[in-house]
């Protein structure tokens, strides 16, 4: 535990070290959702701005966690190899990317509240979804990013290998955040959140086991 | 003569599923109607497709543990006729729901799980494709294809039992258990589902086989 508090530690300082980056994710948001401003006008249509809206995160966070195992130079692995376990890096990045995925994607929803209007009554439930989302996003983004910079072209990869595996979590989370629209309360909901809380264990379970032979070279 | 048993039997039950999947007796359904003969073909290769996909990922497993480049070959080559076989069933499917829903293509959890399916195979090929160094390749792509197959399950099984659907099986339409009933079609439906799946068998026996060769004679 206190392991992973220390690689927690660790990646926040980079990150603080390396600020302009995050600035770089934030920029893009601001410039893609002040485009669909300009593309859309305003959006009546509540099924669109809720598909607008997860599109535009699952794309920002693709583009965040492609960078947390890619920016780790061959010494920092090999050093993370000698000093503690692989799974507790993979846990660590996994919460910190998920950390971060919360806080862009609630950023996202500010912005595009501002500028194309807000449509969800129920909040609570709204960032209930937008929590599952980015914890499963997380999950996933980190197993592929892992897997990914063993190849030739990481940015390209994270993409086709993570979307497809994406698609059913991404339905139930529209889902569940489209109830958050129209104001259903969460106890007609609960099985969406379960269905996404067993995927995200699931996938968890997958990088816990798997990620070990992942990282030896 | 006696390793080869198995090939005479693909051979024999291909051929007595083409017989009677054409030509044998059916029951005759609203709407279904004739095209039920498909059941024989599309069913019976997806059942195939899922049989042949798990052998990779059980050869993932063993690749994991022992680290031999067979087991790789052997996953990646089941993966390569489990996608064949995954589209000849998209294929099939499409022609059936072309006569009985009137679109080839509808939007429906299970050809969404299907459609799903062969993204995140073709993805394992795409990757395998793009690590130059031998033994990375094996070993990530390994890791993928179990990674792929217990979301596959997830996809396929669990997904669309809990939204309605137009598929046999869902939401009141007619289901694979009704059919069952009839026994002239269980006769034909059990072999076909072996015939095919042994042929998979075969094609990748064939492609393993052509590998090793052309490997020994780069070595060479």
């Amino acid at each position: 535990m206190n392991n992973i508090f220390y690689l927690l530690k660790k990646e926040f300082q980079i990150e603080y070290k390396n600020i302009y980056s995050l600035f770089g994710n934030m920029l893009f948001l601001v410039a893609t959702i002040y485009l669909c401003n300009l593309i859309f006008g305003e959006i009546n249509n509540s099924l669109a701005w809720n598909s607008l809206y997860w599109i535009i995160v699952l794309f920002v966070s693709i583009q965040f966690t492609t960078r947390s195992f890619l920016n780790e130079s061959q010494i920092n692995l090999i050093l993370y190899y000698t000093l503690t376990k692989p799974e507790y890096i993979i846990f660590s990045k996994t919460i910190y990317n998920q950390i971060v995925i919360i806080a862009l994607s609630l950023f996202a929803y500010l912005f595009y509240c501002l500028l194309l209007g807000n449509m969800v009554e129920n909040i609570g439930l709204f960032v209930i979804a937008v929590i599952c989302g980015s914890s499963i996003f997380s999950a996933i983004l980190s197993t592929m990013s892992a897997i990914a910079i063993n190849t030739n072209n990481p940015p390209a990869l994270i993409a086709i290998l993570s979307i497809p595996l994406l698609i059913p979590a991404l339905l139930a989370i529209t889902q569940l955040s489209h109830a958050a629209i129209i104001n259903l309360s969460l106890v007609k909901t609960w099985p969406l959140v379960v269905l996404l809380l067993t995927l995200n264990l699931m996938n968890l379970a997958m990088g816990y086991i798997l990620f070990p032979y992942l990282w030896r070279e | 003569m006696k390793k080869c048993w198995w090939k005479i039997l693909t051979i024999i039950l291909i051929i007595y599923t083409l017989i009677q999947g054409f030509l044998g007796a059916t029951p005759s359904l609203p709407i279904l109607n004739e095209t039920i003969r498909n059941l024989y073909f599309h069913v019976t290769i997806w059942f195939s497709m899922v049989i042949l996909l798990f052998f990779s990922m059980i050869y993932s497993i063993k690749y994991l543990g022992n680290f031999n480049l067979k087991n790789d070959l052997i996953a990646n080559e089941c993966v390569n006729t489990g996608v064949f076989l995954g589209l000849l069933g998209i294929l099939t499917g499409m022609l059936w729901a072309n006569f009985t829903w009137g679109k080839p293509w509808v939007n429906d959890p299970k050809l969404n799980g299907a459609a799903i399916t062969m993204l995140v195979y073709l993805a394992y090929i795409v990757l395998r494709s793009s690590i130059s160094d031998n033994e990375k390749t094996a070993r990530i792509s390994a890791i993928y294809n179990i990674f792929a197959f217990s979301m596959m399950l997830v996809f396929i099984f669990v997904l669309p039992r809990l939204t309605d659907s137009l598929h046999p099986g869902n939401g009141g339409n007619p289901a694979f258990s009704q059919y069952d009933l009839d026994n002239n079609m269980r006769a034909v439906f059990y072999p076909a589902v072996i015939g095919w799946t042994l042929l998979g068998f075969w094609i990748t026996q064939i492609r393993i086989r052509i590998k090793q060769i052309k490997n020994q004679l780069n070595n060479e």
